[in-house]
């Protein structure tokens, strides 16, 4: 007789354990049913607080950083001089190759009556945090919805492009980077015009995918964007070709390895292009 | 109570850590990563309800600092929890080297529910392997700060209690 409450008491937890399990189900069957993910106004705040947060503890680790490199940069300040010097010869005479094509691309610009690429609206933001998952190549940035800043913008830094904004809050933005296991970059080769998907490797490189068998890739050929997936515009920097290779016999597409001209891992400053089609002037 | 406090203070500071102070130092897939020890600290120690509360938070804690879908830390936190708990109230009393493999163990199964729910199962082998051995060789730091945060606070709270006391 005794035993009996003993017994309800394990029924009724039997019970909470199975309604607890049906619940978890039911919740991950809705999460996986909802392709875009929403954030509700309480995560919302929860992750401007940790923006705020991380935003506060990054810039101690930026001014390491700082001396960290300052230090190096000493170290190979005499053999960086050398390079830099021919280097520099190289670019006037590429510089004057370009003051052309700028001149000719004006010209067609006003032809077209198209508005200058100056006229993107962009927002320049600090990187302060990363994701916790290390497969995942994602940073966040201090620029959110209060600075006109939405999903699938592209975000460029330094060298060329680096991702896109893949989630907003009010004050702070998650940047996947273009060597994300995720990402895919509508891409061409520059010299000619080669088209295919660049993909991250999830370390810190690209692979350019779909390009067939036999299309001439060369290592150091420039890989730009091509426009064609609607998010980035035709022709920001990607990459270099640093990796050619037949694949697998298999294999319907070249293996072709590309470095980013982004620096993904020095990056502190990035820029959000808020609005990059071109306008087109009404008759 | 006070186990609960430890486990979610020292949460919050490693997932802030992770994300701020680790911006680049990830090598490859790998990174420090003292979540999956806290978890096993606090099955070792905590009883079911208020351990699947706290894990929960720290899941949902989690999820603000990343990308991946949303519940699928607080679900690979709270199978870690359960097994290490199950094992403890149902088989054996842990030895501390035993509780470090269990870390170990539950690193592996954190790793793969993460791993398939954000679509990139395929890293498991190596990235998530050679992972889990990171976490095996700092669960007894992990365990060593637990204790002795936990262990100050108690302390705190008996001297906050003897001078009301006064």
């Amino acid at each position: 007789m005794a035993n009996q409450p003993q017994k309800k008491s394990r029924g009724i937890k039997k019970v909470l354990i199975v309604a607890t399990l049906l619940l978890l189900a039911g919740i991950l069957t809705l999460a996986a049913l909802t392709k875009t993910r929403v954030i509700l106004p309480a995560e919302m705040v929860l992750k401007d607080t940790n923006g705020r947060i991380q935003s506060f503890l990054s810039v101690p680790f930026s001014r390491l950083r700082l001396i960290w490199e300052a230090y190096i940069d000493l170290q190979n300040v005499k053999e960086e001089n050398q390079v830099l010097k021919a280097q520099l010869a190289q670019l006037e005479n590429e510089i004057t190759s370009y003051r052309e094509a700028l001149i000719e691309n004006r010209r067609l610009r006003q032809l077209l009556d198209i508005k200058n690429s100056s006229d993107w609206k962009t927002v320049v933001a600090r990187v302060i945090g990363t994701d916790i998952a290390p497969w995942r190549a994602v940073v966040t940035i201090d620029v959110g919805k209060r600075d006109g800043v939405k999903a699938d913008m592209p975000v460029l830094c330094q060298g060329g492009l680096l991702g896109r904004i893949i989630e907003t809050s009010m004050s702070y933005s998650k940047v996947m980077l273009l060597t994300d296991y995720h990402s895919r970059i509508g891409a061409i080769v520059q010299r000619n015009r080669a088209r295919g998907i660049l993909k991250g490797d999830g370390t810190r490189g690209c692979i350019l995918d779909y390009v067939k068998k036999g299309i001439d890739i060369q290592v150091g050929d420039t890989v730009i964007t091509s426009g064609l997936d609607g998010i980035f515009p035709k022709g920001l920097l990607l990459g270099k070709v640093k990796l050619v290779g037949p694949g697998d016999r298999s294999d319907l597409f070249q293996f072709i390895g590309v470095e980013p001209a982004a620096s993904i891992e020095d990056t502190e400053e990035v820029l959000v292009l808020k609005s990059h089609l071109p306008k087109i002037k009404k008759q | 109570m006070k186990t609960i406090f430890v486990f979610l203070f020292l949460s919050y500071v490693s997932l802030l850590f992770e994300s701020t102070w680790c911006i680049f130092c990830n090598l490859y897939f790998l990174h420090i990563d003292p979540l999956p020890a806290l978890i096993c600290w606090l099955s070792l120690k905590e009883d079911f309800w208020p351990g699947t509360l706290a894990v929960t938070i720290c899941g949902l804690m989690a999820c603000l600092f990343s990308c991946l879908k949303f519940f699928l830390f607080p679900l690979a936190y709270l199978i870690g929890f359960f097994t290490v708990y199950f094992i403890r109230v149902n088989m054996l009393e842990l030895s501390k080297l035993q509780a470090y493999l269990i870390t170990g163990f539950i690193s592996i199964e954190i790793l793969v529910v993460q791993l398939a729910g954000s679509g990139s199962p395929e890293l498991l082998w190596p990235w998530g392997l050679i992972q889990a051995v990171i976490n095996f060789v700092i669960a007894p730091v992990v365990f060593w700060a637990c204790n002795r945060c936990l262990a100050l606070l108690s302390d705190m709270v008996a001297r906050f209690r003897h001078e009301k006391g006064n």
